[in-house]
């Protein structure tokens, strides 16, 4: 048997759409039960919060999902043996947030769109604090799906909702109209107010 | 929780947050606070829908300002739902052609009404074009040129007269919704190497008797899915390339006695298919064809049957063509009995298979009966795959809506005294009508080797 590089055949597995859970394959063709046999777990990537916590992932997980860091592994800069990924701009609860959602769609591609859906609306279900800080990650990581799906929670946020209600949820305070100018917008569009 | 994070965002990010938004909300957010007074100026991507406005000049006239105060003449995404014929003025015309332009990627327009301008010989010579919809009651021009070389999404219908082999050459067309009437479509000739979704369905506009339609030819063998859906006409005959790449397909057509020769050809085409939905008069047609001899379904994982008169025999023929089948639905669309009515005296034309299907007895995960009118034959083919689906984890039986909470009950009590081969299986019931169904008992995502459908 050649030698396989790890990477070459998790993309293979994953084209045969198997997925490795654990380290073990699951699958009942003999076939596979031999690849099972290639034994030790998946290579791992060191990523590094802004307060200097180290958080170890699976390397196939960050690649999939972050189009910065599949350029980095990609183009040799960083060194398995030796090299952390520094994210200044991310802090650790942020970055487990983020390293969570990568794993989950990972793992769990191949599930119904309504559970994915469920676990996604379970997910973000943060703070506005908390959305913000997810949203400049996977901004600065170039995570496409977790930015489209802040995106579309933002977007729901406000669509069809009346001024009052988009200003409490994002926590509007100060409008910076001057009274006369409120009371005109109110009058002259009711609707929506 | 007590600070506004939303307001500190790039002007940039939030103008794409607010292209997502219909274009009444966009600007809605003007009134927000000063910050986001004029956003939704930047905005090149609109969404208008009369629904939200309601009255017609008022519409006309949001669109008008709205379009006027926008900061770049390039608009790269128009949606726009309305009547054809707002108001004198040929407003339409004026929004649509302020769109067109070498930056344009997206326009889908559907216009209640009939539209005879030439603003839409323009839309299919607008070369940056990637996705297209053009639903409007009749269009009145043939459109004669077609060049769109980017575009990759295409509805159309259901009254719109163009040259199917102009839309069959945009070379790099994926996806192509059709709704069509049969009358003004006597051949369909699809002919499109790069095309991967087509939905073909036929929507009566005018009151002609019995359409016929000679020839429907589909040579695709990208094709990934597909959804024919033919309510009245007559198809004399079916030319069909193979899909060796089909994941979905889902067949509805009417029950006409010429279709009865090539059904048999568009299932083998489908051979490859992981999910297939069989309408009730398709099956009947299957079930009219004199040697029925279905396809090895070497890959199917999920088959959803409408039987109209139930057919134990055809059933079994079909598990046993299907060696990974993993869920199974059936939706007995025929008679309905209510009340006393019982057909529960029928003579049954059950015979016990020779062995058992192999899906049945290793992979059958989920089974399903819809409208399940509990007659003798049901029943025994019922039992039959209870006792020998050793891997069942979920059964769900919906009733009759018409059935007396008493009859439901009979029902119920008589399935659950049935032996059942896998220990771990729940059965749930439901009355018909209800839209949604309980997956219970640790169905694991990581075990399923099924994609997601999206019908």
């Amino acid at each position: 048997m050649t030698q396989l590089d790890r990477l070459s055949v998790y993309h293979w597995l994953n084209a045969w759409c198997i997925k490795p859970v654990g380290g073990a394959l699951v699958r009942q063709e003999p076939e596979y039960i031999l690849l099972a046999l290639m034994g030790s777990p998946l290579k791992k990537i060191m990523l590094c919060s802004s307060e200097k916590e180290i958080f170890s992932v699976e390397e196939q997980v960050m690649v999939q999902h972050s189009v910065i860091i599949n350029n980095m592994i990609e183009d040799g800069s960083y060194n398995h043996e030796e090299s952390k990924i520094p994210l200044d701009c991310v802090d650790s609860k942020t970055l487990k947030k983020v390293i969570d959602y990568c794993t989950h769609h990972t793992h769990h591609h191949n599930d119904n769109q309504e559970d994915l859906e469920a676990w996604d609306a379970q997910f973000l279900n943060v703070d506005s604090n908390g959305l913000y800080d997810l949203l400049m990650a996977a901004n600065y990581l170039e995570i496409r799906n977790l930015l489209d799906l802040i995106y579309g929670t933002i977007k729901n946020m406000i669509k069809g909702k009346k001024i009052d209600e988009i200003r409490r949820i994002f926590n509007i305070k100060d409008h910076g109209f001057t009274p006369e100018e409120e009371e005109q917008n109110r009058k002259e569009y009711p609707h929506f107010y | 929780m007590g600070t506004d994070i939303i307001s500190s965002l790039p002007n940039s990010l939030l103008c794409h947050i607010l292209s997502f938004l219909p274009t009444i909300d966009a600007v809605g957010t003007s009134f927000l606070s000063r910050r986001w007074r004029h956003l939704w100026k930047d905005l090149q991507a609109f969404d208008f829908d009369t629904q939200r406005i309601g009255n017609n000049e008022r519409f006309v006239s949001f669109v008008d300002t709205v379009l006027s105060q926008r900061r770049f003449s390039d608009i790269r995404k128009l949606r726009l739902i309305c009547g054809a014929h707002l108001d004198s003025g040929n407003a339409v015309g004026r929004w649509v052609r302020a769109a067109l332009g070498p930056c344009l990627q997206e326009m889908h327009l559907l216009l209640y009404g009939d539209v005879s301008s030439n603003y839409v010989d323009e839309i299919f010579t607008c070369a940056s074009l990637v996705s297209l919809t053009l639903v409007a009651n009749l269009v009145l021009n043939n459109i004669s040129s077609v060049h769109l070389p980017l575009l990759k999404n295409l509805s159309l219908g259901p009254d719109v007269p163009v040259d199917l082999n102009l839309i069959s050459a945009c070379p790099a067309l994926e996806y192509l919704y059709f709704i069509f009437d049969a009358s003004f479509y006597p051949n369909i000739h699809l002919l499109s190497p790069s095309l991967k979704r087509l939905r073909l369905i036929e929507a009566r506009e005018r009151d002609f008797d019995d359409p016929i339609i000679t020839e429907i030819q589909i040579d695709a063998p990208n094709l990934e899915y597909l959804r024919i859906y033919l309510e009245e006409s007559c198809v004399r005959t079916l030319v069909i390339s193979d899909f060796p790449n089909m994941m979905e397909a889902s067949i509805d057509i009417a029950p006409k006695a010429e279709h009865v020769d090539w059904v048999p050809k568009l299932l083998q085409a489908l051979s490859k298919t992981k999910k297939l939905a069989l309408g009730g008069f398709t099956t009947q047609c299957l079930v009219k064809a004199p040697n029925l001899h279905f396809p090895e379904f070497s890959y199917l994982c999920q088959l959803r049957i409408c039987i109209r008169s139930f057919n134990s025999g055809v059933l079994i023929k079909l598990l046993c063509c299907c060696p990974k089948l993993q869920v199974l639905k059936i939706d007995n669309n025929g008679v309905q009995y209510f009340g006393d009515q019982t057909p529960r005296t029928e003579p049954s034309s059950w015979t016990q298979p020779a062995s058992v299907p192999n899906c049945v007895r290793s992979h059958l995960n989920i089974l399903e009966f819809r409208r399940y009118p509990d007659s003798l034959e049901e029943r025994e083919f019922l039992a039959y795959i209870l006792q020998n689906a050793l891997v069942l984890k979920t059964f769900i039986i919906y009733t009759n809506i018409g059935s007396f909470e008493k009859e439901k009950e009979h029902i119920l009590n008589e399935i659950s005294v049935l032996p059942r081969g896998s220990s771990i299986c729940q059965v749930e019931e439901f009355t018909y009508g209800k839209c949604f169904f309980l997956s219970s008992g640790g169905y694991k995502g990581d075990d399923s080797y099924c994609f997601s459908m999206e019908l």
